[in-house]
């Protein structure tokens, strides 16, 4: 086992001289993918309820469409996107509504948030799909990732239609973001290898929508099968023979699947901080994207189910499965087998997962696997020892002990000063901490506390604004007041003197 | 005789150059009021004694006040004004408390506009014989609408942890560690 890991070690050094890693930093984690790729894509049966969060994607709730106690079959809508960065919601299947309310969910607080409840009838009846024409502009591609509630499905959940640039030819290369960095994770694996077609033809839509010349597919060298997979499907005639499409195997490296770092991999360019991809030509799609796209497109179908992996040690049947948007993951469990039923539940990978608080935590749009592994020791916290390993670590090239520093300290000018909000929170810093720091949650802390203060600061500006227009007013309704008081009183006077006048003036006559 | 002539001239030409200068750069106000001011949080509340974030800004500035006085501002806000005036950190007054938000229970509102003219921010809505309502995000939970309310409808409300406001722990330090 300990050799077997050196070898694995030794051979991605090799490989990474071979091929050379073009970012800074970067780990080297088992990868224990092979426990989940060895069956293909399971269909399981349907739960007795599926909850549908709708906050899956990046942006406010979606609002509700449909009543308690409503039928409604698979793919029709039942919520609409709250703009400006929402997405509509469908059902993931038949059924009926059973309860509208707050339940928990994936969000790594545990705390409740607001979903939509189904009772699925198993009958799985769905609603006539309308495929439609290819996309020949931006615009209309934007509609249909829009009206298909299509999100960032690597992990990220922002909302696909935000993503492109509005203008046609803005975007020169289509990144096709098949990494997969993170260790146990196989549901893009297995979807390259099952449904390339799926895949290209889906980027071929996307980049003739765009007017993207180049499709670019970064897959790292762990995944031969389905690197193979890709080069062998044949693109289909009507596709645009214009697009020139390649398969670029990248070296494995953990994060190769984050957005910057794939694109610093594949076109020797670095983002800059305060700029996007599209800034560069470039937009980036997850493989699970593409083919969430190539259905919307080539069927209709809106995202009504994804691929999650179902992983770990604890797990007796570890596999990749297709299942319906919001089925609880302990339906999952169950179906998978469980060895320790104490083993703690993580929603995507060892590096970046959130735990799972509850069981019955449903499956949302971004959720690409579960992992079950036994529960670890322990270790201690040890005091930082400088030694600057998470420096070398770091792929954004941050400064992870200076952040940590300043983050214990709560020093929030400092912090934004050394480009916190730039943290990609991949954990390769804590990951290489010989003191077991847990570094990521430092950062996850202050981010918060520094957008808090910012909104703070705001109110506060806000509240002296607000109480000195209140004092201006007063003061100016004091001012006019005394005025009309003045001109009564002096109108008062003049009517007196007028009285007096006009009783004098008769004297005089007489 | 030369040397003491030159000097009386150069004296007498910076010194209408100082005068001159102090006329025209002129700064109206005390600087020093709007830094103290830019400190503290705006709650408008009345806790310090004054009636409002800048007579107590004023306050400092002349020396009138303590640093310590701005409850809502916390130890923070002490500190900060202690860096900026030079003044030594002293304890807080009174002991703070975490932000509340005022709540009108609306059955219970007779709809007297009492609160609306306590509110410093203006942040409560609503007219004579008409319930009233508070416009939470800009509420500073002053609290100087409890006292003024006749039938006791308005309370403070801690504010609600949400999946937008949540925020992770922060780690517990190394072991040995002082926290």
């Amino acid at each position: 086992m300990i050799i077997g890991r050196w070898i694995q070690a030794i051979d991605q050094w090799v490989n990474r001289f071979r091929n050379k890693v073009t970012f800074h930093g970067g780990v080297h984690p088992a990868q224990h993918k092979l426990i989940s790729t060895h069956q293909p894509i399971q269909t399981p049966p349907l739960a007795d309820k599926l909850i549908i969060s709708l906050t899956q994607h990046v942006g406010p709730a979606s609002i509700p469409l449909v009543e308690i106690g409503q039928y409604v079959e698979g793919g029709e809508l039942i919520a609409r996107c709250a703009p400006p960065l929402g997405v509509p919601l469908h059902a993931p299947t038949s059924g009926t509504i059973i309860d509208i309310g707050d339940y928990p969910t994936s969000h790594p607080s545990g705390l409740a948030g607001p979903c939509i409840v189904l009772a699925p009838d198993g009958l799985k009846k769905n609603k006539a799909f309308q495929p439609k024409d290819r996309p020949s502009s931006v615009q209309s591609l934007k509609a249909i990732l829009l009206h298909s509630g299509i999100i960032g499905m690597g992990g990220a959940g922002f909302p696909s239609f935000r993503k492109i640039a509005n203008k046609a030819g803005q975007i020169h290369t289509l990144i096709v973001n098949a990494a997969e960095c993170e260790p146990y994770i196989t549901c893009d694996d297995l979807l390259m290898r099952e449904r390339p077609h799926e895949i290209i033809e889906g980027a071929l839509i996307t980049a003739h929508a765009l007017g993207a010349s180049r499709v670019l597919i970064g897959i790292e060298d762990n995944k031969p099968e389905a690197a193979d997979s890709l080069r062998q499907y044949q693109p289909k005639a009507e596709s645009n023979a214009n697009i020139h499409v390649e398969v670029c195997v990248v070296p494995t490296i953990y994060p190769m699947g984050s957005a910057n770092q794939l694109i610093t991999q594949l076109t020797h360019q670095e983002v800059p901080a305060d700029a996007h991809s599209t800034d560069l030509g470039l937009v980036m799609f997850n493989v699970a994207t593409l083919a969430a796209i190539y259905r919307a497109v080539i069927i209709g179908k809106p995202v009504m189910s994804r691929i999650v992996t179902i992983t770990g040690f604890a797990i007796e049947r570890p596999c990749n499965v297709e299942i319906p948007i919001g089925t609880p993951f302990e339906h999952l469990v169950n179906w998978a087998g469980l060895h320790s039923p104490h083993a703690p539940w993580l929603m995507g990978g060892p590096m970046m997962g959130t735990p799972i608080h509850h069981p019955q935590t449903p499956v949302i749009k971004t959720s690409n696997c579960l992992l079950v592994n036994k529960p670890e020791p322990t270790t201690e916290t040890l005091p930082c020892i400088r030694c600057g390993a998470c420096m070398d670590a770091c792929p954004v090239n941050l400064l992870p002990q200076q952040l940590y520093w300043h983050a214990k300290a709560e020093e929030l000018d400092k912090l934004e000063a050394l480009h916190l909000k730039d943290c990609i929170e991949c954990g390769c810093c804590a990951y290489v901490c010989p003191s077991h720091i847990p570094l990521v949650q430092y950062y996850r802390h202050a981010k918060v506390a520094v957008k808090k203060d910012k909104a703070d600061k705001a109110a506060q500006q806000r509240a002296k604004q607000r109480h000195e227009a209140q004092i201006a007013r007063k003061e100016q309704e004091a001012r006019e007041k005394s005025e009309r008081l003045a001109a009564k009183r002096a109108a008062m006077m003049a009517a007196e003197n007028d009285k007096q006048e006009s009783i004098q003036a008769p004297k005089e006559l007489s | 005789m030369t040397a003491i002539f030159l000097f009386t001239l150069l004296a007498l030409a910076f010194g209408a150059l100082l005068a001159w200068a102090s006329h025209r750069f002129r700064i109206e106000g005390n600087p020093l009021v709007d830094k103290i001011d830019a400190l503290l949080p705006q709650t408008q509340c009345g806790q310090c004694g004054y009636p409002g974030c800048k007579p107590y800004a004023n306050a400092v500035a002349i020396g009138e006040a303590d640093i310590n006085q701005c409850i809502p501002g916390g130890e923070v806000t002490v500190i900060a004004l202690s860096e900026l005036t030079g003044r030594e950190i002293k304890p807080l007054a009174a002991e703070a408390k975490p932000k509340q938000l005022a709540f009108i229970k609306e059955e219970d509102c007779i709809g007297c506009v009492k609160c609306i003219a306590a509110c410093p921010v203006d942040a409560i809505l609503g007219a004579a014989k008409f319930t009233h309502t508070v416009i939470t995000h800009e509420c500073t939970g002053c609290e100087l609408c409890i006292p003024v309310c006749p039938t006791d409808c308005i309370i403070m409300e801690n504010i609600p942890i949400t999946q937008q406001n949540w925020q992770w722990d922060k780690p517990k330090g190394a072991i040995g560690e002082k926290t």
